[in-house]
């Protein structure tokens, strides 16, 4: 218990407090898209309703629960390279980028359903907002699973030194803000009805 | 700051149950939509706590921060929820 | 950073607000921009905006043609800040530049091909709507430049390896994410309506109003840096100058 966890200095952001504008740009930039699409979705119910009972929930929440059990894994890697376990941080890295991969393989395969069954963005307002709203969420996460590779190079390599230390802060905020956001996506575009 | 294991593993379990009840609820046809919609958003708010507290430690963040934070997840909610019913369900 | 090339770097500062203001006086007010008519806008109604208003809008886009010229000046003076931010090669400030100056030719291509319209406004209205659409393409398809501009300097400043940096890393880390906000505009040309359309919420007001006020914030923080870099210059040359002394 007390050995375990740090005592808490004066109020800080972790790793670099300027990063943390890029993610309150981010998580604003979705806040706007969700309200745009409950927005439109109020005068189109049942355009979105219809949109809504061709997507596949199935995949939407496997993607959650692959996306929760990452963001679960990166915190646990966080927890054990502060006390400086170099393999066990790689290997839990590791399995946050595996999670990642994932994810997008699923992602891209539900899309593939939907637009085989000629569901495009085009089709409807729906269809419009669920491609660009996921699809942007989609390259985020690209990204990160990119920046998670290159910090878990990093902390493999073990020099201990600040800036690697800060970058996986850094790297480790943005991921859990991907899950973050998706804990919206998922209910509002899947389940919200 | 930094969390024991245990905390961590409470958390992705609540994680996990919290996602399962909004598919338990989504899907089943005897909760009428709006309510269910109502339950799914705001689990999406709790997992979101979750994930705030737990994963990234918006405990210790900075008093601006917490409240950058709280907002977003309020408007959010607010703002779903709101329109779901202003429009019909 | 010597006093002449000092005033120089101010002037390109506010080089920098007088663009913002310009042309978003020129294009945005006069051009009736502030906001831009839809894309599906019917091409007789979109002729007859443009012969009712011919004579504000070519004198809105050939000053907002213009305002450009100020974009160019504000990207050469932040160049020489940016060299003493920029550890080793300089690289990365060569990109703002060069991202900068691009960046200034978009506007203009732009509000030529409006004032093209405007020029001639009792044309077929098919060809009004064609120059139109052309404007809209040009200033949000031109966007790629700007993200090699805002991400170099954002990159560079939040390297600068000062105690305290001449940029603050969040205005830096602002720039990035507003320059990567405009990839948006990649699936703009699919909608004539709705929030990702040219005059929509993503693709309209974050990407146009966004950098403006970014760029206030630079201009004001290039304001100072130019003080301080004056000052680092001035300590220099008298800790020269006494250590000669000492010999």
């Amino acid at each position: 218990m007390g050995a375990d966890r740090l005592a808490p200095r004066p109020p800080s952001l972790p790793g670099d407090a300027g990063f943390w504008t890029f993610i309150a740009a981010d998580a604003t930039l979705f806040a706007l898209l969700f309200f745009q699409f409950s927005l439109d979705r109020s005068s189109h119910v049942a355009v979105f309703g219809a949109g809504q009972r061709a997507l596949l929930v199935p995949l939407g929440a496997v993607n959650t629960l692959v996306l929760v059990t990452s963001s679960f894994l990166l915190a646990s890697g966080i927890r054990t390279a502060h006390r400086r376990d170099v393999r066990r941080a790689t290997w839990l890295i590791a399995g946050t980028v595996l999670l990642g991969v994932v994810f997008a393989v699923v992602k891209i395969t539900e899309y593939w359903i939907e637009l085989a069954s000629g569901h495009t963005l085009s089709t409807s307002s729906f269809f419009m907002y669920y491609f660009v709203i996921t699809g942007i969420h989609l390259l985020h996460l690209i990204v990160g699973v990119i920046a998670l590779v290159i910090i878990g190079v990093r902390v493999r390599r073990g020099s201990g030194a600040r800036q690697d230390r800060l970058l996986l802060e850094c790297g480790a905020s943005y991921w859990h803000l991907i899950d973050l956001l998706w804990m919206f996506i998922f209910p509002l575009l899947y389940l919200a009805r | 700051m930094i969390q024991t294991r245990r905390a961590l593993s409470w958390a992705w379990i609540a994680l996990v149950a919290l996602t399962l009840l909004s598919l338990v609820v989504a899907e089943s046809s005897g909760i009428a939509g709006g309510v269910a919609t109502v339950i799914v958003i705001a689990a999406a708010a709790v997992k979101g706590r979750v994930i705030l507290v737990w994963f990234m430690g918006v405990r210790w963040f900075p008093a601006r921060w917490r409240l950058f934070f709280d907002t977003w997840l309020l408007v959010n909610v607010s703002v779903i929820i709101g329109f779901h019913f202003l429009g019909g369900m | 950073m010597e006093s002449n090339e000092a005033k120089l770097v101010r002037l390109t500062a506010w080089s920098c607000i007088v663009f913002v203001v310009v042309f978003a006086l020129g294009w945005g007010v006069l051009g009736r921009n502030i906001p831009p008519y839809p894309p599906d806008m019917p091409a007789d109604e979109l002729a007859s905006i443009y012969r009712a208003h011919a004579s504000t809008m070519r004198i809105g886009f050939a000053v907002g043609a213009f305002s450009s010229t100020f974009l160019v000046a504000w990207a050469i003076g932040l160049f020489r800040i940016m060299v003493r931010m920029e550890q080793g090669s300089q690289l990365l400030s060569y990109t703002q530049l060069i991202g900068g100056v691009l960046t200034g030719m978009v506007p203009l291509f732009a509000c030529i091909f409006w004032l093209t319209a405007a020029f001639r406004p009792e044309q077929d209205p098919a060809l009004i709507r064609l120059l139109f659409d052309l404007g809209w393409l040009t200033i949000d398809i031109g966007f790629g430049v700007t993200i090699l501009q805002y991400c170099a300097l954002g990159v560079v400043a939040i390297r600068d390896t000062r105690e305290k940096p001449l940029f603050p890393k969040w205005l830096a880390w602002l720039g990035i994410w507003i320059s990567l906000e405009f990839l948006v505009e990649l699936i703009m040309p699919y909608f004539r309506s709705g929030p990702f359309a040219w005059n929509g919420l993503f693709a309209y007001w974050l990407p146009f109003f966004g950098p403006f006020v970014w760029m206030i914030g630079v201009a004001l923080y290039m304001f100072k840096a130019t003080t301080r870099l004056t000052e680092e210059h001035e300590s220099e040359r008298s800790a020269a100058a006494s250590g000669l002394a000492h010999h």
